[in-house]
This record gives structure tokens, sequence and C-alpha cells, in this order.
């Protein structure tokens, strides 16, 4: 739920006062870029989710109803911004681009563990993240927005304009193709 | 023994099975390794993904996200047919959830307020304006400031507005004072939980005039809509007695201003 110093400012935003429509552009910024970085998997495209992110969320701000956390309408803003931005683009663009990976991959091997499971980490991240690209739009905002936001499935569906079966199948497909691209270098 | 679906260990992975679905699934893991595999495979696949790291953002992204965005806000609200207010103050009638909401972020305000008015309840009170900080507040802080000075302004205007109205009617016969009783329910609430919050903190001087006003606004909120002289006269008296409306004025004076300072210095640094 919005807390009280969120409905405050929010209710100024509303009212059109952009001092508190920058507040809360500030206050949600960086969260709204991990989602928009979960869906797109791509720095420069996470960018132009978050800004396209914030004026959609500008304009239909006397709109928003407040059932949930604002935290949670932008997140669910991004992952559509993010499902337009991927589905304007050919298929195989959809992946993060090398020049992200390689520093990723490096940034992701731990410093203490020995070279061998230095690079299996490397490998098995690598493999996540190629494992993730080749989920379909939907599929990654479905599984970003229930996995990693815990946002409840009626809500994500709403989001998506889906219905809730139909989410559930996306999310399904989603884990259940990364389980297939990790299986050979899962340890259980 | 039937072995769980792979949708089914997802969705129990996931937390998306209703109680039914999640004792049977516990039951049949718990005897069944294939599933326990399976499910530990699952498990472990949504660890990794949830472990892919994100690119950090710095403290001032919110601020190059501003500078991306601000002169395209106004198109943006146009092109979705919106029309809001261009006012940034207050609804009317302030809800009193609103006011709630108002009083949480007084705590807020009550930082940089406790910075400037230090002294003892006993002691003068400078005004706001003249206690000019050392180290002025930038960016969100002093945005934060100017958002709970609009409200903090918003409500010592209404309560000055609603007393002018009370010690200005008119005696003789019955007063009817109906329309100000309900503007006093509406204040009460907020100055209340104002107060509540400023009273917390180093503010003596706004924490007064919010305590004086508190049991004025709850005579008149608890009073019958039409008085006689007599009870007329004595509510006046109890106004004015405490010099209420000339100390709301100048509080409400000293927020303004201390508003405007902040106006200026926030333009004079851009």
């Amino acid at each position: 739920m919005v807390d009280g110093t969120e409905t405050f400012i929010l209710a100024q935003a509303r009212a059109g006062n952009r001092d508190a429509f920058r507040t809360l552009v500030d206050r949600h910024s960086r969260a709204v870029f991990r989602v928009a970085y979960r869906v797109t998997g791509n720095e420069q495209d996470a960018e132009d989710v978050v800004q396209e992110t914030f004026l959609k969320a500008y304009a239909e701000l006397p709109r928003f109803e407040a059932r949930s956390g604002l935290g949670t309408w932008l997140h669910r803003i991004a992952a559509n911004c993010a499902i337009d931005l991927l589905r304007k683009r050919p298929r195989k663009t959809i992946s993060h681009d090398d020049q992200d990976a390689a520093p990723l991959v490096q940034r992701l091997a731990s410093p203490e563990a020995g070279p061998e499971r230095q690079a299996q980490g490397r490998e098995l991240r690598a493999r996540v993240q190629t494992a993730m690209a080749d989920l379909t739009p939907l599929e990654r905002a479905a599984f970003t927005l229930r996995h990693l936001e815990q946002q409840p499935i009626d809500a994500i569906a709403e989001a998506l304009g889906q219905n809730p079966a139909a989410t559930r199948h996306s999310i399904f497909r989603a884990v259940a193709k990364m389980r297939r691209a990790l299986k050979p270098l899962m340890r259980t | 023994m039937a072995h769980s679906t792979e949708e089914q260990l997802v969705a129990y992975a996931l937390d998306d099975v209703e109680a039914g679905t999640r004792a049977a699934v516990e039951a049949h893991v718990e005897a069944c390794a294939q599933c326990r595999m399976s499910l530990e495979e699952i498990r472990a696949t949504l660890d990794h993904a949830a472990a892919l790291e994100i690119p950090e953002r710095g403290d001032d992204y919110g601020a190059q996200v501003w500078t991306s965005i601000e002169s395209r806000l106004s198109e943006s609200r146009s092109s979705e047919g919106s029309h809001p207010s261009t006012s940034a103050r207050l609804p009317v009638r302030l809800m009193p959830w609103l006011a709630a909401a108002a009083a949480v972020v007084l705590v807020i305000g009550a930082y940089w307020l406790g910075r400037h008015n230090t002294g003892t309840s006993g002691a003068p009170q400078a005004p706001l304006t003249a206690q000019v900080p050392s180290s002025p507040p930038r960016g969100t802080d002093a945005i934060r400031e100017r958002v709970v000075l609009a409200a903090l302004g918003e409500h010592l205007d209404r309560t000055e507005r609603t007393l002018v109205e009370l010690v200005n009617s008119q005696p003789g016969g019955r007063v009817d004072i109906s329309a100000e009783r309900a503007w006093a329910r509406d204040l009460l609430e907020a100055n209340r939980l104002y107060r509540q919050a400023a009273g917390g903190a180093t503010t003596p001087a706004l924490s007064q005039v919010l305590e004086d006003l508190e049991p004025v606004l709850l005579e008149i909120a608890n009073s019958p809509s039409r008085l006689t002289s007599d009870e007329f006269e004595t509510l006046r008296d109890r106004i004015e007695a405490r010099s209420l409306v000339f100390k709301v004025r100048v509080t409400g004076a000293d927020v303004r201003a201390r508003q405007r300072a902040l106006m200026r210095r926030g333009e004079s640094q851009s």
C-alpha cells in the first residue's frame, strides 16, 4: 500500500504539482530501472523504458486508484513499456547485447572462488542471461513481475491484458524454458 | 502414485497454489524422490534468475531521469486527454486521510523546522524566514520541504479564514455558524495530526500555535449550528483573548515566506 508520506506527495502530483512528481521520480527511478532491465536485458533499452514509464505515469496519474502501491503500479507500466519496445524489434535482438554481457559476466565471477568454480559460475550466469533472452517479452514480463517483484497473479494478468490462467501459463513456460536451458549446468 | 506435474511444481515453488494443493504437493514431494529432485531444480532455476546482477544506478539517477522527461511532461498529459488542474494547491476540503498523510510529511518537515527554530518554549521565537540555514537543503530535500510547506501553509490559511469568518459574524438573535462548524471539524482532524507530528520535534513556536488552536476548533466543531448571542460572544471572546487569528496569520506568513525563500534558492541554483 501507499504509505502516508507518499499518499500526500501523490495527491500533490495528481493536482499538477511538478515538484511532487519529481519527488516520485526520484524515489522510484532505480527500482523501475531494475524491472525494465530484467525485462529488456539491455541497459539502453531499460533507460528508454524508465523514461517512457514516468511519462505514461504522469499522464495516467489522475486515474491512479491507489489500490496497490505506487511502486507496484509503476513496475507494471514499466513491464508493459518494455514489452512494447521489445515487440517492435526482430526477435533475435531481444537479448543482452555483447557489449553488456561481457563486463557483466566478469563482474559476476566471485574473486574468492577458485578458477574452475569461477568459470562454472560465469558459464551458469551467461546461460541464465541467454535463457532469459530466449523468453518471449510477455513471458519475461510475467515472470519478472511474479518471481522478482512478488506481484499477485490477478494484478499481473490485469496489467498484461491477459486472464489469470494465461498469465500462469506464461510464467510456467518461462520457468520451464529456463530450467531446460540450465539443466546441463546444474548440480542439485 | 501419480507424479506432480511440472506446472504444479512451478506454481508451488512460486507460492501460487491453494492450501489444499499445497498440502498435496508437499506430501507427494516428501515421498517421491523424482518429484523432489524436479522441485529442487525448479527452485535452483528461480534462484539463478533472481541472482542475475542488475547494473547499478547512482543516487542521482532520479535527477537524471527527471532532466530527460521534464520538458515532455505537458505533452504527455495532454496526449492522454487528461486535463488536470494546474494548481498545486490542496483540495478545499482536506480529507481526513490526506490530513493524516500530511501529518506524516510534517515529520520530515519538522526536521528542517527544528534546525532553524531551536529556542526554548519561553523565549520569543524568531520568524522562520530570519533563520537562514547554514547549509540550505538541496535537490530532493528542498522539494520535500516545499511540499511540506505548501500543506502547512494551506492548513494555516484555511484556519485563519474560518476564524475570521466566525469573529466577523454579526451577533443579534441567533448566529448561524453551521459552515464554520463544518470547516472546524475538517481542520480539527488535520490540526491534531500536525500538532502531534510537530510536537515530537523542536518546533515550539509552531507547536504552540497548533496547540492553542485545538481546543478552540474543538469547541467550534462541537457547538450547535445556531448560537445564542451570549454563546457567540463567549466563543468570540475566547478566540480573541488568545490572539489566535493574529498568531495563525503570523505563522502562516512565516511559512509562506520560507516557501518563497526556498523557491528563490532553487531557481538560483538551477
